[in-house]
């Protein structure tokens, strides 16, 4: 009777447990910074890459490469995209940047190779000192607005 | 690249090492004590016999807790490897490390992958020989004693093969790494992953919908056939029932696989990719949900291995209580798993 008492007494510590972890882990994650919305890496200030859904919902990204490989797995295009000038940090619409794709990798996991600068001067220079090509990589969204 | 030596390396590697020495301590034992077994036929004898099993079954005991603890300490080997290498963001982007190299680091994936479908298969052994264990134990006559050093021979051997091929895995160097992106994100990863083509073929292309209610379906029909013909119905009814359990296992084990994969993981995650191993490092509880899981499935098959191998020589009324007792504990994680996963899927 009181081994039978113990073990369901036991049964119900562990449920109890089992309701209490996942809240309990959601609950740590609160206050974690969130990552890449594609690959889940830590975003660098400098290349972060923002975009606007339909729903007015922004979700950042690591690098240009992983937001184009996000918009090419989306059936509608998005609302409005935000790039950062990689000289002052600053955010500005995608559709007034340059972008330089060069030798330079700027995030190893996604392999992004795509340079934003809101002066064409200074992606000039890039392009000139790492062997860039100036790239459009917001075609698909271009045209579709157009 | 050199071969790779953190704390969780140096931890694996003495744990490799002893796990070999004692697979092939039990495995030789297992063998001699197996040819002799026929011989002994009086009871001073077989007495005599049990006390040398005690070594046996000592050593067979660590081998067995060694193999269990094995399963998460490979996965967390792996997890420690990913600041080593830039490219890599997660143990997907590991395992790839070799693939495509003429070296000898070309043989690392295929490695990891034998390791992969051998380390549940020893953890599955282990358990059945223990559930024996425990029914040989209560016995008087211990009438398991020859079934158990045959496991033992099966599970010393497996261990001895799993435990070089996770040495070898270790010791290589991984020197050639061609990893364009170490990612699971990565388009040769999405193109390549097993159960991708799975659910459009089992419920076309608005899969989605019925994955989820397969995956709640045959979970709850698990609970209710463990609860009602497992832990409630009467020995006879438990054993006519045991092949049914194990077909419902096999079954929610691929719908569960696949519902990780393609629905779990990219929610969890808030992310469009199919990688359950970042679950590991982001989401960690959720794996203790999918460990559940994995022990709910395992448990009603050491349930139905206890029933197949000792029924015709312990008929003991222990034989039955245990078979009770290890499908309760399949009910148990059959409901833990569900009950994490729904709260996770929710909360997320």
């Amino acid at each position: 009777m009181i081994n039978e008492r113990r073990r369901r007494l036991g049964i119900v510590t562990a449920m109890v447990m089992v309701i209490l972890l996942p809240l309990a882990g959601t609950w740590a994650r609160l206050g974690r910074e969130k990552g890449c919305a594609f690959d889940g890496e830590k975003i660098v200030p400098n290349y972060r890459v923002r975009i606007v859904d339909h729903g007015n919902q922004s979700h950042a990204f690591c690098s240009v490469a992983c937001a184009t490989r996000w918009l090419e797995g989306k059936e509608t295009e998005p609302r409005e995209i935000y790039v950062t000038d990689e000289v002052s940090g600053r955010e500005i619409s995608a559709s007034v940047a340059s972008y330089v794709h060069s030798q330079v990798v700027t995030m190893k996991v996604s392999g992004n190779m795509v340079h934003v600068y809101e002066n064409r001067a200074d992606a000039e220079n890039h392009a000139r000192l790492w062997k860039g090509r100036f790239v459009r990589p917001w075609q698909r969204s271009e045209e579709h607005k157009k | 690249m050199r071969v790779s030596l953190n704390s969780y390396a140096v931890l694996d590697f003495f744990s490799v090492l002893l796990r070999l020495l004692l697979a092939l301590a039990v495995l030789l034992l297992a063998v001699a004590f197996h040819r002799r077994l026929p011989f002994e036929s009086s009871p001073e004898r077989i007495k005599t016999q049990e006390e040398r099993f005690y070594l046996l079954f000592s050593l067979s005991w660590v081998l067995v807790i060694l193999n269990v603890v094995s399963w998460p300490l490979l996965y967390l080997v792996l997890q420690s490897f990913i600041p080593e290498w830039p490219q890599a963001m997660c143990i997907y982007g590991i395992m790839q490390i070799g693939a495509g190299s003429e070296g000898v680091s070309r043989f690392l994936p295929g490695l990891i992958t034998t390791l992969q479908f051998a380390k549940p298969a020893l953890v599955f052994i282990s358990g059945a020989w223990f559930v024996l264990y425990l029914v040989n134990r209560q016995s008087t006559m211990a009438p398991l004693t020859g079934r158990l050093v045959v496991i033992l021979m099966i599970l010393g051997l497996l261990s001895a093969g799993d435990a070089l091929i996770e040495g070898l895995y270790l010791a290589i160097p991984k020197r050639e790494v061609f990893l364009s992106t170490g990612c699971c994100t990565s388009t040769a990863a999405e193109d390549s992953r097993a159960t991708r083509f799975l659910p459009q073929a089992m419920f076309g292309s608005q899969y989605r919908p019925w994955l989820n209610r397969a995956y709640y379906g045959v979970n709850l029909a698990m609970v209710l056939g463990l609860a009602f013909f497992g832990v409630r119905a009467p020995h006879t009814g438990v054993r006519r029932a045991l092949p049914w359990l194990v077909a419902g296992a096999l079954i929610s084990l691929a719908v569960n696989c696949t519902f990780l994969t393609e629905i779990a993981a990219p929610v969890l995650l808030h992310r469009p990719h199919h990688c359950p191993y970042d679950l590991l490092g982001e989401v960690p509880e959720s794996v203790v949900g999918v460990v559940f899981f994995v022990l709910g499935c395992f448990a009603v098959g050491w349930a139905a291995c206890v029933a197949w191998i000792a029924t015709p020589c312990a008929r003991t009324p222990f034989l039955a209580a245990t078979i009770r007792n290890v499908l309760s504990l399949a009910l148990f994680c059959y409901v833990a798993s569900l009950v994490i996963m729904l709260m996770e899927l929710s909360l997320a």
